[in-house]
């Protein structure tokens, strides 16, 4: 529900400066794709950013009102399609998802944002018309959430050969082992397990995506303590003893689940350059504004000093190409052109410069840029998760690499 | 139940205000707008009203330039069936002419209720809903804080000085809309795709000469510098002093 705001703002106060990102955003997509920013930016303002410093302090998770909430405007079911009681949306809207919820916390846009990109796309992709059927609904609404099973205490960049195993047993799977990292988990309904079934197989095709219920016997799930990034955001590790799954629980083809890891990810990478670029966009209005209200020297405002402007000037340059270029690559996703290094390369470089840039941003604020209150120190936290989720930036290169070493 | 719902773009409430070169309006550039506060109940309103009866219809018009499409959008994509701009190059500034105009659609479309904003956030008039429904000859209930029907009657309380009131009527009526009357919804993007295929029609408004003139307009004078007196306990005698002698509020 909105939060009508009357008389909130004094009529003739100073201006509030518009976003920059929504400067741009309005030349990079159509007007009802805007209109759907809008929609999720002015909840994010009304419903998320009030209650944030609140949610840190108390060192809470997403509340569920809060996801309920995000339900009921659709987020979770963006792009999934009508038939299966999505929103029939596209991956562009994800992404506009992820910049508009972002702008406050990666955290909380995290939530719906790795609901989709890692809990339903791998289902949209690979799913049996039964396996659709039987999930895509509930996750549409927000009532379900399936956990992306891919890291491992002992496998993070090195996923291809997991080190937990499926081995048949009759008619079913028995699996054993720890998976970690995984986002949601807290929530989840289900875990794709990603389980080495074929240790002698070429590489790349040892592994089965399993889907496996969280209640099933022999699941548990802990939160990982002590994580200070995405701190509303649910990381929990999941032990998997001697649980027993049957045939229907295969998620694509036995032994080539890493495929349906990998190629999950192209979207998610996606998604997580937006989430980079929200942070961008959020310290860029904070640091503008500051600095035409800080005044040292002379009585005047410290953005009058070019260190100062060179700053808010590299942030603003980063922002404008992060957005066109993440643009580009969605719409290259949703034809099916995006290639696995493109889709690296924009997640490498938004992160890594958003992240660098905040750094410098928080020295034009100054010691007040420590405090929880102003936001900036949010950001920069959360930026290291984006450079190094979803493939480390520099495990990344080497895919990247690539095409560049081919004669 | 038809009933149509009243809307008007205004400047956003953080926007910052310019007077126009012709000291009698607001200078248009640089300003960003919105659909008027009061207005997101008035809609919210009459959809709870159709999804409470079932059936029905929701049209929301508004008089003003093709800019105004943006918010009758919004309007559609928050679950209006059809929305309706009167189209004017005009600045209609006054509650007389808009009502006019707007009574002289009403009569030709099906409509039981009017809901509209209390007032709108720009001009602070105060006037439209009063002055329609005397031109429709509906019953009128302005400032309402909650609304139920029941029956084909709506039972409607409103905050008056210092007590609550409460009052009942019948259609066709004319309510307005106050803060607290429910909380507005948001527009998903189910509802933003759908919004493209509803009827958005537009139509000249009639508008009668205005029954005001705005002489001028200007801004309220900058706020002066604070001032302070001292601090604790010892500051005071010379605060109740300057309250008394400087401000004349005491
Ligand atoms: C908050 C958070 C949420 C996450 N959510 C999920 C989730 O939902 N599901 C899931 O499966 N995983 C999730 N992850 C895990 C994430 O994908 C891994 O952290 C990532 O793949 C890196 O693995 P690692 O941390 O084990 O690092 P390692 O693989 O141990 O690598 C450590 C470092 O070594 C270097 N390095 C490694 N390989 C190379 C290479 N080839 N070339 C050059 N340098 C290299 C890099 O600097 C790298 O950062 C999450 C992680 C975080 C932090």
């Amino acid at each position: 529900m909105r939060s009508v705001a009357i008389g909130a703002a004094p009529r003739y106060a100073a201006p509030t400066m518009a976003r920059r990102i929504d400067t741009y955003l309005k030349d990079l997509i159509g007007d009802e794709k805007l209109a759907f920013y809008d929609a999720v930016r002015d909840f994010g303002d009304a419903e998320i950013a009030p209650h944030l410093l609140h949610w840190e302090r108390e060192h809470q998770l997403v509340p569920d009102s809060c996801i309920q909430a995000m339900g009921e405007l659709g987020l979770f079911g963006l792009p999934i399609a009508e038939e299966h009681g999505g929103q029939g949306g596209d991956h562009t809207d994800l992404v506009l998802m992820g910049l508009a919820i972002g702008y406050h916390s990666q955290a909380v846009a995290i939530t719906p944002g790795a609901a989709i990109s890692l809990g339903a796309k791998p289902l949209q992709l690979f799913g049996t018309p039964a396996q659709k059927k039987a999930h895509l609904p509930a996750l549409a609404r927000g009532e379900r959430m399936f956990v992306f099973g891919l890291s491992e205490p002992g496998r993070g960049s090195d996923a291809a050969n997991p080190q937990v195993t499926a081995v048949r047993k009759g008619s079913k799977w028995v699996v054993n082992g720890e998976k970690c990292w995984s986002t949601n988990a807290r929530w989840a309904s289900h875990v794709v397990v990603h389980a080495l079934t074929n240790p002698s197989g070429a590489n790349g095709k040892r592994s089965t995506c399993l889907i496996v219920p969280m209640d099933q016997k022999g699941v548990f799930y802990q939160e990982m303590q002590g994580k200070k990034v995405w701190e509303q955001s649910s990381t929990g590790s999941i032990m998997f003893e001697n649980v027993e799954v049957g045939d229907d629980a295969i998620l694509g083809t036995e032994n080539d689940g890493f495929k349906v890891m990998v190629t999950t990810l192209n979207g998610g990478r996606l998604f997580i350059a937006s989430l980079a670029l929200a942070s961008l966009a959020f310290a860029l209005d904070k640091t503008r504004v500051y600095a035409e209200e800080r005044i040292q020297f002379d009585d005047q405002p410290i953005g009058r000093f070019q260190r100062v402007q060179d700053v808010i000037v590299d942030m603003d340059i980063a922002l404008e190409r992060g957005l066109t270029w993440l643009m580009h690559c969605c719409r290259l996703y949703e034809q099916d052109k995006l290639s696995r290094e493109q889709a690296a390369k924009v997640k490498v470089d938004c992160s890594r410069s958003a992240s660098d840039l905040l750094t410098l941003a928080m020295e034009v604020c100054g010691g007040v840029a420590c405090f929880d209150e102003f936001g900036l120190i949010r950001h920069f936290n959360d930026l290291f998760v984006t450079r190094v989720g979803e493939g480390s930036n520099f495990a990344l290169k080497d895919l990247i690499v690539r095409p560049l070493r081919k004669n | 139940m038809d009933i149509v719902v009243c809307i008007k773009r205004v400047p956003a409430t953080d926007t910052t205000i310019k007077i126009a070169a012709d000291g009698k309006s607001i200078e248009p550039a640089g300003v960003s707008f919105e659909l008027n506060a009061y207005d997101e109940f008035a809609l919210e309103q009459a959809l709870r009203i159709k999804e409470q009866l079932g059936s029905g219809t929701v049209t929301v018009v508004t008089i003003g330039s093709k800019d105004a499409q943006k918010e009758l959008r919004d309007t559609l994509a928050r679950g209006a069936d059809k929305a309706v701009l009167l189209t004017t190059d005009q600045w209609v500034f006054d509650g007389a002419s808009t009502a006019a105009a707007l009574a002289a659609w009403i009569k030709s479309v099906p409509c039981n209720l009017v809901l509209c904003g209390r007032q709108a956030v720009d001009s602070d008039n105060n006037q439209l809903p009063a002055n329609l429904a005397a031109r429709l000859g509906f019953a009128c209930v302005t400032e309402v804080a909650k609304l139920e029907l029941a029956d084909g009657t709506f039972t409607a309380e409103r905050d008056i000085e210092g007590a609550r009131e409460v009052v009942t009527c019948k259609t066709p009526a004319v309510i307005s809309c106050q803060k607290g009357l429910n909380e507005p919804r948001y527009a998903n993007l189910k509802g933003i795709m759908a919004a493209k295929k509803k009827p958005l029609e537009e139509a000249a408004a009639s508008l009668p000469a205005p029954a005001l003139e705005i002489v001028s307009l200007t801004l309220p004078p900058a706020r002066a510098a604070g001032k302070i007196l001292g601090t604790g306990v010892d500051a005071v005698p010379a605060l109740i002093a300057a309250l008394r002698d400087e401000a004349k509020v005491l």
